[in-house]
């Protein structure tokens, strides 16, 4: 994996520990499957292209449950299953957004291996791992 | 014109892999950038080359 924080979720970071402003971080964390060929700084929550099918579904993450040593966060193992008739769209990585008033990313991790196409009962192994440097 | 985007599938493997067709959400430039931090590269082709390649790297 090869991951970034783009420049909105930079932006959120500051303004969480400068201005103390959280509007947009919310109550916990979505973990979700982008179809995104070539996402670079300026990609968003809102241009975040994802695929479609039974199953398909947004994780959640609760920020209780988020294991922080040094500069690492981690997450236990999370995985999506495709449903009935697979999943229409090529998925690059996954990435992980707030659920505040306006969703922000925080985190973008492409699979270099990808990307993948899911018939049903496919699966994809996720388990964040970030770091904050 | 099209941009056909290909990632490196690991570090100085030269293996490329067929990403797709930059959207209008896409910023090769960028993705390119962020994915070199990782020590992969990216190329752009204006046409398709295939699924995959292997590049040759010449000294």
């Amino acid at each position: 994996m090869a991951g970034f924080l783009p420049d909105e979720g930079e932006t959120l970071i500051a303004n969480a520990v400068f201005k103390n402003a959280d509007v947009d971080r919310g109550t916990g964390l979505e973990l979700l499957l982008f179809t995104n060929s070539a996402p670079g700084e300026t990609i968003t929550a809102a241009t975040l292209t994802e695929p479609t099918g039974t199953g398909y579904a947004r994780i959640q993450l609760t920020d209780g449950s988020w294991s922080v040593s040094g500069d690492v966060a981690s997450y236990a193992l999370q995985t999506f299953t495709a449903g009935s008739g697979g999943w229409t769209g090529s998925v690059q990585g996954y990435a992980i957004v707030t659920k505040g008033t306006t969703p922000r990313i925080v985190a973008i991790e492409v699979d270099a291996s990808g990307p993948y196409t899911f018939a049903e009962n496919d699966t994809y192994d996720v388990t964040p791992q970030i770091t904050v440097a | 014109m099209a941009q056909h985007i290909y990632l490196e599938t690991a570090e100085g493997s030269g293996k490329f892999k067929y990403r797709g067709e930059a959207a209008a959400s896409d910023d090769p430039r960028s993705f390119a950038k962020k994915m070199a931090e990782s020590g992969l590269r990216v190329e752009v082709r204006d046409q398709f080359g295939g699924l995959e390649y292997v590049k040759e790297e010449t000294e």
